[in-house]
């Protein structure tokens, strides 16, 4: 009962105070001390749980909700991101009013009422063990996330928000269809009486489940829940959201919710696994991925917007978790999961400070940084260097992890093509973030204010990139047997 | 009529609409036609719910009714109506043509009749639907048309978790109307804003982002 409980109060105080609060500046440190409470209480309730490798299944008092491990393990990494997200935001906003034309108060409070409900349905999803509840978390993480996409209300914002929604709305309703399928086929297997959609129970009796329909229910769940995750031809909407949105909730959209989308799939595809569907899980999300993270790198190399870059760097990273899913790989898909979260909040909470100081997207008018903002380009070289999966951070295990476990089931091709794409996106990003350290200023250019940056502008992104630090050195093997305790 | 008559009769009304939807190009007339389609689809759920005795599937008729036979298509034409739209033009292929591969298709889905035997009756009609909301939102531009394509497509989702043996749990039904009526009133402000923002709602020409 607590477990459940913990998760509600605060990200609906938050609600609270952005429908009631409407002075400028309080709000956002209203939240943020909110969500630090609420990531406190979080990790007190749920983190221990981690170490319990007995927990595999815990019923909630919501049924058609189960905190068994994995998603024990996703709302821990879904409360890091929102924290690090809404801390940040406060500095985000004070400065954001400072620019010549500010956002109104009605649109900083609105961002934060959406902000904070689609925290709460970002934990549904994960819960969820019922495939109903599952589809209509993802459906409202949807809904509840274009407005924040909507923040700037700028052409290109309205573009993105539209493409967003429209596109993920069809490829989810295609989701809802696989799901209806998976419901008639536990009506043939005989032994679920009225048919079920709990994971658990279809799972238990996967044998059952008539073959033909198994098989259909799975494409149509992974066309739905793969065009949310951004898989390759169903990625159009993924790189514009993620850049308009503001800074925070780019943070938000992709460290947290591309993972929702990825544990959909995985529940799915351990369902069709477990119905002797292996063969089917490797012939369709294997390539999908593969060819995700090989398309995303190359449009690494020419990108000339330090979001979109960003962006196009979370569905190569998204790419390799579905390649560790449908290779069965838990240890790799959670490590890489965590990993990438951590440094990816991190250099687009980092994107969003320059942006609010360079007044541009343009990496060929964000120069010679290094002069101008050492700290702040020290921590976006570490943060890139992270990302692309350089040791010594977490995300080098985690690849390396993944790449082991392809070599060990002897796809060697799959080793391959992974390791030469990994190795052109780690080109690429080394030659944009070159570019942005050591170009040479323009001066001439628009003026640049001096910084005023307030405290968690900067040590939000700190913080994250010590962790993704530890996760690499300090502790590395003590996170992998937890994760395999976790997961297997 | 008994229930598998009524049934049949509702869900092969309900695809016809949506073929006819595929021929016009009149804003206003296809949005009747989807509000139409709502209202019979709801009466199915209605009927299979008394028959079934399942007293919560007629009440998710009657909410489909309400919701989206009455008040959505209220709410679209009235969008229509502020943003001045009165017909798709410019689309890729005729409507006279795509009526046509509208009707190949769905006669291909009849010839192929895939899973034939595990799936319930309702599943040709429903998939008909499905395809015929997918054309929809390929061919149309104007940005409220492809809310109608959506809400088309979801009807066919709709008709086809009625039509099973047991239906879905009511929590999920419920949930997932309101989470398409959430997208839908969403939506429909988005086409107000690209209206005024752009000048024009054609989802087409939105190209500004891109690489």
């Amino acid at each position: 009962m607590t477990l459940l409980a913990v998760l509600i109060p605060c990200p609906l105080l938050i609600c609270i105070l952005a429908l009631a609060g409407r002075r400028r500046g309080v709000l956002p440190r209203l939240a943020a001390v909110a969500m630090g409470i609420h990531a406190l209480i979080v990790a007190y309730f749920w983190l221990p749980r981690l170490h319990d490798s007995a927990i595999r299944v815990q019923e909630l008092p919501v049924h058609g909700l189960n905190a068994d491990t994995t998603g024990t393990f996703f709302v821990l990494v879904i409360t890091l991101v929102a924290l690090a997200s809404f801390t940040h935001a406060t500095g985000f906003f004070a400065r954001e009013s400072q620019v010549k034309r500010p956002p109104a108060d009605r649109h900083i409070s609105q961002f934060y009422f959406f902000a904070a409900l689609f925290v709460l349905a970002m934990y549904v999803v994960v819960l969820a063990d019922n495939l109903g509840y599952m589809w209509i978390g993802m459906e409202a993480t949807t809904l509840l996330s274009a407005p924040l996409v909507y923040f700037h209300r700028s052409r290109h914002s309205l573009e993105a928000t539209w493409k967003y929604l429209i596109i993920c709305s069809v490829g989810i309703a295609f989701g809802f269809f696989g799901t209806a399928l998976i419901y008639t086929a536990s009506q043939h297997s005989g032994v679920l009486g009225d048919g079920s959609l709990s994971v658990l129970a279809l799972t238990a009796h996967a044998h059952q489940l008539p073959a033909g329909l198994v098989r259909m229910s799975y494409v149509f769940l992974l066309l739905g829940y793969g065009t949310k995750a951004g898989l390759f031809p169903l990625h159009n909407w993924l790189p514009d959201a993620h850049s308009e949105a503001p800074a925070p909730a780019s943070a938000l959209l992709s460290g947290s919710l591309l993972n929702c989308a990825l544990v959909a799939i995985w529940r799915v595809s351990g369902l069709a696994q477990a119905a002797g569907q292996g063969a089917l899980v490797r012939v369709t999300l294997l390539p999908m991925a593969v060819i995700t993270v090989v398309f995303a790198s190359l449009c690494l190399i020419k990108q000339r917007d330090i979001k979109r870059l960003l962006a196009y760097s979370s569905m190569e990273n998204v790419g390799i978790m579905a390649a560790a899913i449908s290779l069965g790989s838990w240890p790799g898909f959670a490590l890489q999961a965590l990993n990438h979260s951590v440094c990816k909040t991190a250099v687009f909470l980092l994107a969003g400070n320059l942006l609010q100081r360079f007044k541009t997207k343009d990496i060929g008018e964000i120069k010679g940084l290094l002069n101008i903002q050492p700290g702040h380009t020290m921590l976006l070289l570490l943060g890139l260097a992270a990302v692309a999966g350089t040791p010594p951070f977490g995300s080098f295990l985690a690849e390396w992890q993944i790449l082991s476990s392809a070599a060990d089931q002897h796809r060697l091709w799959l080793v391959l093509i992974l390791a030469a794409a990994l190795a052109v996106a780690f080109i690429a990003l080394a030659l944009q973030a070159g570019s942005i350290a050591f170009g040479k200023h323009d001066a001439s250019g628009k003026s640049i204010e001096t910084a005023d940056a307030s405290a968690s502008l900067i040590l939000v992104p700190g913080v994250l990139m010590i962790v993704s630090l530890c996760l690499g050195i300090a502790f590395p093997m003590k996170a992998l047997a937890l994760i395999e305790g976790v997961l297997r | 009529m008994g229930l598998p008559q009524s049934f049949e009769f509702g869900a092969v009304s309900a695809a016809l609409l949506a073929l006819w939807m595929v021929g016009i190009t009149d804003f206003r007339a296809s949005v009747t036609l989807f509000g139409i389609q709502s209202f019979v689809l709801g009466l199915v759920a209605i009927a299979i719910g008394a028959r079934h005795g399942e007293p919560l599937l007629i009440l998710v008729g009657v909410a489909v009714i309400v919701l989206k036979g009455l008040i959505v298509p209220y709410y679209l034409i009235y969008a229509g109506r502020r943003i001045g739209c009165r017909r798709d033009s410019l689309m890729p292929v005729s409507a006279p043509t795509q009526f046509f591969i509208a009707l190949s298709l769905l006669s291909l889905v009849l010839l192929l009749r895939p899973l034939h035997a595990e799936l319930p009756t309702s599943t040709l009609p429903a998939v008909g639907i499905l395809i015929l909301g997918m054309m929809l939102m390929i061919t149309r531009r104007l940005a409220v048309s492809q809310i109608v394509g959506f809400l088309v497509l979801e009807n066919g989702i709709f008709l086809y978790t009625i039509g099973q043996s047991h239906s879905m749990p009511i929590v999920v039904e419920i949930g997932v109307l309101m989470d398409v009526l959430s997208c839908v009133m969403l939506a429909g402000l988005l086409a107000f804003k690209i209206n005024k923002t752009f000048e024009h709602i054609d989802v087409a020409e939105l190209t500004e982002l891109i690489g």
